[in-house]
């Protein structure tokens, strides 16, 4: 338990770089994938994810408020599900990649929904301020910043909580033939990567295909 | 702001622009988190710094390493203002507001539409070198490089955002201007293209092992940049290719 609330408490501090505090990019999969790999004894398998997410999702990064999928807690639970729980073979690493992606989106959706609950800290800024006591612009930030930071750490927990108690026992059951298919992803996938990432750095940019 | 700690405050408030980032006033209340200690010392008087305050808890929204810009070029007119000098606090708003568009979209196509991109494209590299090549290249080198590499601009640039349009005032948004952005950001769209391309060259020849398994790398390829042309979702595509993976793993397996 001590090592699952170490971990989501590391993940925690690599979420809030994302949008709340920095954007030193520790947060993009290029550097987390590698990092969480690191911690859990399998540098190559986390440099695999990384590279993986990092160039498929390649231009996934919020912009205003232009939300996409979060690729830091892909890459986290695939590193931590597919290496700590499933022992970082290559088609359990690919299998927690595929069950890692839709939390991506649901981790957005948290992270949506706080973003409409800091209106509410905003607007009592400005109350503070109407009424004389400006300590509300410094206790409103840090209290963003705690909010963003304890969504992450209890969305890391919850799930990573839930791949020690279930994803075994499923992998368990997925078909000799289906890990070889998932095995051979392990090589495909980075080609996709590439392809996307040559695409939006060169012939996505012609007036054609804009 | 006469003295260096001002900037040094400033800077470092920086890093939580967006701590309370919301839906309806967007960066509002991180600007003014940022650019309160400089208020302070421009207006001692409370009551009046109120009245300013609120002015500038209004909507706010711009690329973040680009803020340091807008907050020094606000935290000189906001000095002027005070001194008497003819910039009225409407005036200051509607620079603050018309910089911010502009110079998101510069941050957001330089830093995170091409720098940020060619740092994990050089990452990538790496990566497949270390594990490749008997170069003796630490893997978790790539990383610390990706690192150092894209925040060695990153953040001096923040800092010097904020002193520079300090001390140009109002002449740094033509000097801005005057920034052939575009062409550097294209610059770095080439270079990642080239070494993006080199990196799958390396990769086929590395990891196809067949000449049957280096046509299905280059076809896959192939299919990839199709997919993207048509600019169908990229998560459908990664599905896919796991798909594909289960089919082809029968022939090459």
């Amino acid at each position: 338990m001590n090592e699952i609330l170490g971990l989501s408490f590391l993940a925690g501090i690599f979420a809030l770089d994302v949008t709340a505090f920095g954007q030193v990019m520790i947060s993009r999969p290029i550097v987390c994938g590698p990092v969480f790999g690191y911690i859990l004894g399998d540098l190559v398998s986390g440099l695999w994810i990384s590279v993986i997410i990092e160039l498929i999702w390649i231009n996934a990064i919020p912009m205003g408020t232009s939300i996409p999928l979060d690729v830091t807690a892909v890459s986290i639970l695939s590193c931590v599900w597919g290496i700590k729980f499933l022992g970082g073979d290559k088609s359990a690493v690919i299998f927690a990649m595929a069950l890692a992606v839709p939390l991506g989106f649901l981790f957005r959706y948290f992270d949506i929904k706080l973003r409409f609950f800091n209106s509410g800290i905003a607007a009592w800024i400005k109350e503070g301020i109407i009424r004389g006591r400006e300590s509300t612009v410094n206790y409103g930030i840090y209290l963003g910043l705690f909010l963003f930071f304890i969504k992450a750490f209890i969305f890391y927990f919850i799930f990573i909580c839930l791949g020690q108690a279930f994803l075994k026992n499923i992998f368990s059951f997925i078909p000799y033939q289906f890990k070889a298919g998932l095995g051979f992803s392990w090589y495909l996938l980075p080609i996709v990567g590439f392809g996307i990432s040559f695409f939006s750095s060169s012939l996505g940019k012609l007036g054609c295909f804009k | 702001m006469k003295n260096k700690v001002s900037f040094i405050k400033l800077f470092l408030r920086l890093f939580f622009i967006q701590a309370l980032w919301n839906f309806e006033g967007l960066q509002n209340a991180g600007f003014l988190f940022v650019i309160f200690p400089a208020l302070k010392k421009i207006y001692p008087d409370k009551e009046k710094r109120k009245e300013i305050l609120l002015r500038h808890i209004d909507f706010f929204n711009t690329q973040p390493y680009m803020a340091g810009l807008i907050v020094g070029l606000v935290a000189k007119l906001e000095e002027d203002n005070n001194e008497g000098r003819p910039v009225s606090g409407e005036e200051i708003n509607s620079v603050k507001k018309n910089m911010a568009g502009p110079l998101a979209a510069m941050g957001d196509a330089f830093f995170w539409g091409s720098f940020r991109p060619l740092a994990a494209i050089i990452a990538t590299a790496l990566i497949f070198l270390a594990l490749k090549t008997p170069l003796g290249i630490s893997p978790i080198l790539a990383p610390v490089f990706f690192v150092v590499f894209y925040n060695v601009v990153n953040i001096p640039f923040r800092y010097w955002g904020i002193v520079v349009s300090y001390k140009m005032s109002a002449k740094i948004i033509g000097k801005v201007a005057s920034i052939n952005f575009q062409r550097i950001v294209n610059v770095l769209r080439i270079i990642s293209a080239l070494i993006l391309l080199a990196v799958m060259i390396f990769y086929v020849v590395s990891y196809s092992q067949s000449i049957s398994r280096a046509l299905i790398f280059v076809l896959v390829l192939g299919f990839t940049i199709l997919w993207s042309c048509i600019r169908w979702p990229i998560t459908a595509l990664f599905y896919l290719t796991i798909i594909a993976g289960l089919f082809l793993s029968r022939t090459f397996q």
